[in-house]
């Protein structure tokens, strides 16, 4: 058994563990099943800093299987990290419908999902919540300067329609 | 004679208050074209406004006494300047804000804090020379042409001081808000020449005086930078002839991190240091000037001269000491002598010595006249953030004078921030360095950043390309490719590829820039590809 175990072929997750990431996706492009395929490439672009290659790979994968936890729980952090506020939604919520929804958890399995479906919800809802801020400073910001420069062309309206009714000398 | 001599003074408080209001909004905005424009816009509408409101206070009974009473209040918003600038740009722009997520922010803040903060005292001050010509007009019964030409004269030759005094000596020796202090009390004393030559009462001139004192007070309880996260500490900040910079530790992850952040900053910064020389944690493109190490030839013996321009505080000279058999030598050129400063200071810059000379204070395409080369590797690290390109460094005619001082077969690479291989930026530069060298380009994405770095070669060497990925390194190099093997990490571009080519003559980049950003904010790809 020990022997077997020794010259087992290694895994993609075994070769990405080690940072051999052409290895692990060469690897991973050889899965038999498509919705493993693409939870492998999914992995291994999010693990190689690349979010948009990892969204897409889990999105591919979700239509086949659009209730895979793995799949959704990739596509959901790759969406934060690109800081796509519908896309995280969208995949957070179904996210957590489909832990709900999971007939073939066990209950730790189940409170782990949960508990990361949960925190992604929180990340989610940050990330909304910067965006309505950042929009809302843009508003005030464009606000006051459209009224600063209104007031400005005011002033110097009036003023200059004031002069003609001057009588006074120069010298 | 008074008279004119408070006009010059007019003139030079006005540039000051001009250029000092970029550096007052670069730690919160930057000093971008958009911003500069944006204080100039102002400037130029309140010096419009004043020369009208000048010209209705100039008929009344005595210009000399309005003369004084402008001055004043002029004296008293300059001094709050730093404050109300700080305080407002802070409630203008919401915490940790990325740099792509800031261009509608720049451009609105930075006209709406202009607007309020430094219309008034323009204003204020243009009223100025009308003023002036009509006292002068009126004491020495002369033409309205004539004291108008000899009022504008000295006014224009105090802007005049103003501009080279601002930014050759008071920023780089007084710092920022000194400046608006001096600047002040310059128009207080101009102010209260006036009340004595009028004869007015001293009331207004005891308000002004207690209102400064209470400005800059307030400035000094109030912080006029960004405020930094709790796990980061600020080390050191100076106000140089180019930028306004600081020094941050940051001591979030293992071990500590020193950042060289430079005016608004955003999520970017220029230099970085840890204790250890050598690679950088993942993300930091310093690492990937490094690639041209994995594919040196063999019997490439160990010499390995580099031109380094844009040399910050010198990240990219300890990230070389990751080649232990590498007999490295480094000329590096940065143009704010602050900047080498810090790097002694605080990154560990080396002093000039064999391995490493500097040439600070010069701007790059300049340092390429004074170094003829050849080198084995040039490394181009001038562009910051991404609304920042100099146009000049970005051209045909650049880089046809970079190729020229290399080494056949030696490696030109480029730091380049984007975001993604079509960002109109990223493309237009790598062509116009395709065609500049008549070679491939080959842009590599720095793993978890959003950088990219263009490598070419002189004399049409071959890159290290297959038809999907980087090949593998032909010799063991002191950065293991990891990710960059990956498809979708790498692109070639060829010489007669269709696109955008810069030259000196017609160089575009910050529209590119603009729609760069523009785009990643309408898609999905800030952080991607």
């Amino acid at each position: 058994m020990l022997l077997l175990a020794q010259t087992a072929p290694e895994t993609w997750r075994e070769k990405l563990e080690r940072g051999q990431f052409s290895d692990a996706w060469a690897l991973a492009g050889a899965e038999g099943d498509a919705i493993g395929r693409s939870s492998a490439r999914a992995e291994i672009l999010y693990r190689a800093g690349d979010p948009l290659g990892a969204l897409d790979a889990a999105e591919e994968g979700l239509a086949r299987a659009p209730e895979h936890l793995e799949l959704l729980h990739r596509a959901t952090a790759a969406a934060l990290w690109l800081e796509d506020l519908d896309g995280a939604r969208d995949h957070s919520a179904r996210l957590s419908r489909a832990v709900a929804t999971n007939a073939f958890l066990a209950s730790s399995e189940r409170e782990e999902w949960t508990r990361a479906a949960e925190r992604f919800a929180l990340l989610t809802r940050e990330l909304r919540d910067a965006a309505k801020a950042r929009a809302k400073a843009i508003a005030r910001a464009r606000g006051l300067a459209l009224f600063g420069l209104l007031a400005a062309v005011c002033v110097g309206a009036r003023i200059a329609g004031r002069y003609g009714r001057s009588s006074s000398p120069v010298s | 004679m008074l008279v004119l001599a408070i006009a010059a003074v007019a003139g030079a408080g006005t540039m000051i208050v001009e250029l000092a209001a970029v550096r007052l909004l670069a730690p919160w905005f930057g000093t971008s074209l958009v911003v500069w424009t944006n204080v100039i816009a102002v400037v130029l509408l309140a010096l419009s406004l004043g020369y009208l409101i000048g010209g209705r206070l100039a008929a009344g009974s005595d210009p000399v006494r309005a003369l004084g009473r402008m001055l004043l209040g002029a004296a008293v918003l300059v001094a709050g300047a730093p404050l109300l600038g700080a305080a407002l740009a802070r409630a203008l722009l919401p915490e940790r804000v990325a740099l792509h997520q800031a261009v509608e922010l720049v451009r609105w803040g930075s006209l709406a804090v202009s607007l309020v903060v430094f219309l008034p005292p323009a204003a204020l001050l243009g009223t100025v020379c009308p003023l002036v010509v009509e006292a002068l007009a009126r004491a020495r019964r002369i033409s309205a042409g004539g004291a108008g030409g000899a009022t504008l004269f000295v006014s224009t030759l105090g802007s005049l001081l103003g501009v080279f005094g601002t930014s050759h000596v008071l920023l780089p020796t007084l710092g920022l808000q000194r400046t608006f202090y001096l600047a002040s009390a310059l128009l207080l004393v101009a102010g209260a020449l006036a009340r004595w030559l009028a004869r007015a009462p001293r009331m207004e001139l005891v308000a002004s005086l207690f209102l400064v004192a209470a400005a800059v007070a307030g400035a000094r309880l109030s912080p006029v930078r960004p405020a930094l996260p709790d796990e980061r500490e600020e080390l050191a900040s100076r106000e140089s002839t180019y930028q306004s910079l600081r020094v941050v530790e940051d001591r979030s992850g293992v071990e500590p991190l020193r950042l060289l952040q430079v005016n608004e900053g955003f999520d970017s910064f220029q230099s970085v240091w840890r204790q250890s020389a050598g690679l950088l944690p993942d993300g930091f493109y310093y690492n990937d000037f490094l690639l041209p190490l994995s594919w040196r030839e063999r019997e490439a013996g160990p010499e390995w001269r580099v031109l380094v321009l844009g040399l910050g505080a010198g990240t990219v000279v300890r990230t070389f000491a990751a080649e232990k058999e590498l007999d490295a030598s480094f000329v590096g050129v940065e143009l704010d002598p602050a900047v080498v400063e810090l790097g002694r200071e605080y990154f560990d810059l080396a002093p000039d010595g064999p391995g490493l000379r500097v040439l600070s204070g010069l701007d790059a395409r300049l340092a390429l006249r004074v170094e003829p080369g050849p080198f084995e590797q040039i490394v181009l690290d001038c562009y910051s953030n991404q609304v920042e390109i100099p146009a000049h460094l970005c051209t045909l005619e650049f880089f046809a004078e970079l190729a020229a001082r290399l080494r056949e077969g030696g490696w030109l690479t480029a730091n380049l921030g984007g975001f993604g291989f079509d960002d109109p930026v990223v493309s237009a530069v790598a062509l116009t360095c395709a065609r500049a060298l008549d070679a491939r380009v080959l842009i590599v994405r720095v793993p978890q950043a959003r950088n990219y770095m263009l490598l070419a070669r002189k004399g049409g060497r071959e890159l290290p390309w297959s038809s999907a990925a980087l090949a593998d390194a032909t010799r063991d190099g002191p950065l293991a490719l990891g990710p960059r093997l990956l498809p979708g990490f790498a692109r070639l571009v060829e010489p007669d590829d269709e696109g955008d080519v810069l030259t000196d003559d017609l160089c575009p980049i910050e529209t590119l820039q603009l729609r760069s950003i523009e785009e990643a904010r309408r898609g999905r790809r800030a952080s991607g590809s």
